[in-house]
């Protein structure tokens, strides 16, 4: 089967949309993981709650500024959160935080059932982002799609702004010392409270913000937060918890070995093959590909 | 051993409603209980490995399905084998050698990642499962008619897989795996099982070969699992690819959490606990009320009795002086 490079080109480019999109998804989950020690399944559920309140917002405001909103929607369920069911729980063992959020996961997907339906909705484009641009390479035509082109751009902007803010901001380097060693950053005077609140709700921004710009590409069910857990859970390790250029790489690692995967297999036995090399990743490189020496044990 | 105490005096009651509730209860409430029972077989399985050894795993699930999956091949898309005797001792050995592979795999690492590592597997067998190859596991719909048939001994028709039949047969399973499990904990493996729980660095240091005994227990939860998976096809009729996703996996770790773990009757309570609120609260309010029940419930339990239900109740039986 002769596979012309457009459609390589193509699928590079698709996957590294993707892989883009991810990151900002699972680089809430990793900082969370990181500094506060607990796997946060609640993470699907504010990508989920990005999508439907975009999906809510988008048809009164226009997509954008829904998608803000959205966001901001997020930042704030991210605070109740926190609050509500992490800060009480805070000496508790990882599992049992765990076995709560996952609770929270179940009842937002159960809510989301009961007043927004159980069907699939279909997140409208604005007519501006559809369509395709077209590109005239090396003499042959390639078309992407110009939303992905906006999915790229605006999660490479939003990357750039968050590693800036770790690593230039005064509050950004606190939280990332947080994250390597809570024990001597609290010993250095970081009030790790509000540290954790910051994080947590950055990372609830990135998952709404991911689960409002995925929305038009995989459509908005009450399940979708917890089908795409999974995957961003196999990114974050693989990555190394607590480290965003790591996160980055295995986004890019496995939605790459996705898209062009799919060319030549189906779907299915793509996947497959992506775990199995999860797994050896795993077994002989446990701390992920970049990630820190203590941080999950 | 056996001490005559007020507590034994509980246990034999609740053996006995059991033991004589297919004589006086319809059909649903049968079902119902034997699929707590079956649930509660997984889940002693999974709290051999979560609750006296520490390993969390989102494997189980692949043990559960598989076993239920070589049910469904053997008798239904494959081959027409129907021996009871047959399947069940293939769905064992298939639940062992998938413990055997997946333990194995698993402890190359530790901690999360062995838990990643059994979360991949999940997946990865919920997706060939799905991916249907060859037409053997029907994909999406899964396997239907799956009915072993009955023994036929003498004059006899005994049918050990429908109805009360089935219930005794899983009470007996439950029961059995409730004694392999005491006995396990009481004998000298199990301090060993305590011990990695505890101090795994310790036990290696004082000479023991931690894996060997971390692949010895996935095998034998992997064996349990899958006889419940076995047994969870013959009361559904059918083999599902959710029995094989993680999501699977990831319920038995909450029945487990919400019982509690490291004991006898606290997976078993939660096991219960789970169908009751699934299937009498969604009669009771409708629909899917009764997600938000569980899902409050999981909530609450952590923040109020962090230990699981059975602790509690342990604990006021005590306070209320019954040893």
């Amino acid at each position: 089967m002769t596979v012309g490079w457009e459609l390589v080109a193509l699928q590079i480019f698709n996957g590294f949309t993707m892989a883009l999109a991810y990151t900002l998804v699972a680089l809430g989950l990793s900082t969370t993981m990181g500094l506060l020690g607990i796997v946060n399944f609640a993470h699907g559920a504010l990508y989920m709650m990005g999508g439907y309140f975009t999906y809510i917002l988008a048809s009164s405001m226009g997509f954008g500024t829904g998608l803000a909103c959205a966001t901001s929607l997020c930042a704030l369920l991210g605070i109740i959160l926190f609050l509500c069911i992490y800060k009480p729980l805070e000496t508790r063992s990882p599992i049992q935080v765990l076995v709560a959020l996952i609770g929270v996961l179940l009842i937002f997907e159960q809510l989301v059932r009961d007043f927004l339906g159980a069907e699939p909705k279909m997140l409208q484009i604005p007519f501006y982002l559809s369509g395709p641009i077209v590109f005239n390479l090396l003499g042959s035509k390639i078309s992407f799609s110009k939303y992905y082109l906006f999915i790229t751009v605006v999660s490479s902007v939003i990357l750039i702004l968050v590693y800036c803010l770790f690593h230039r901001t005064n509050i950004g380097i606190r939280g990332l010392a947080s994250i390597q060693n809570k024990e001597v950053a609290s010993l250095l005077g970081v009030d790790l409270t509000k540290v954790g609140i910051i994080i947590f709700v950055l990372g609830s921004i990135l998952a709404g913000i991911g689960g409002g710009l995925l929305g038009p590409v995989f459509s908005i069910y009450p399940t979708v937060g917890g089908e795409i857990l999974g995957f961003i859970f196999v990114i974050v390790i693989v990555g190394g918890v607590g480290s965003l250029i790591g996160t980055f790489f295995a986004s890019l690692l496995f939605c790459l070995i996705r898209s062009i995967g799919c060319i030549f297999l189906s779907p299915n036995y793509v996947e497959i093959i992506a775990y199995c090399i999860l797994i050896a990743i795993i077994a002989f490189k446990p701390r992920g590909l970049l990630g820190r020496e203590k941080v999950l044990d | 051993m056996l001490t005559f105490s007020p507590k034994l005096i509980i246990y034999i009651l609740i053996f006995a409603t059991l033991l004589f509730t297919p004589l006086f209860a319809g059909d649903y409430l049968v079902h119902l209980v034997t699929s707590s029972f079956i649930l509660g077989i997984l889940a002693l399985a999974y709290d051999l490995l979560y609750g006296h050894m520490g390993i969390v795993s989102l494997g189980h699930s692949v043990f559960y399905g598989i076993a239920a999956y070589t049910l469904g091949m053997l008798s239904v898309t494959i081959f027409n084998i129907k021996n009871p005797i047959i399947t069940f001792v293939a769905a064992m050995t298939a639940g062992a050698m998938l413990g055997l592979l997946i333990g194995y795999v698993s402890t190359f690492a530790k901690g999360i990642y062995s838990l990643l590592i059994t979360f991949a597997f999940a997946h990865i067998f919920y997706l060939l499962v799905m991916s249907n190859p060859g037409g053997i596991t029907e994909g999406e719909n899964g396997i239907t008619q799956v009915r072993p048939p009955p023994l036929y001994i003498g004059n006899f028709t005994l049918n050990l897989f429908k109805g009360a039949g089935l219930y005794y047969l899983t009470f007996a399973i439950l029961i059995v795996s409730c004694i392999l499990l005491k006995a396990i904990i009481e004998s000298q493996l199990g301090d060993v099982f305590r011990g990695i729980k505890e101090n795994e660095n310790r036990l290696l240091a004082l000479g023991f070969n931690v894996r060997q005994y971390k692949i010895f227990a996935f095998v034998i939860s992997g064996i349990f699992s899958g006889i419940a998976g076995y047994l969870m096809a013959c009361l559904e009729n059918i083999v599902t690819p959710e029995m094989v996703s993680w999501t699977t996996g990831a319920q038995t770790l909450l029945i487990v959490v919400l019982g509690g773990p490291s004991s006898l009757l606290g997976p078993i309570i939660g096991s219960f606990l789970i169908n009751i609120v699934r299937f009498y609260i969604s009669s009771l309010m409708g629909g899917g009320t009764w997600v938000y029940v569980l899902g409050g419930l999981y909530i609450l339990t952590m923040l109020f009795l962090p230990q699981g239900l059975w602790k509690y109740v342990e604990r006021v039986l005590v306070s209320l002086g019954i040893k």
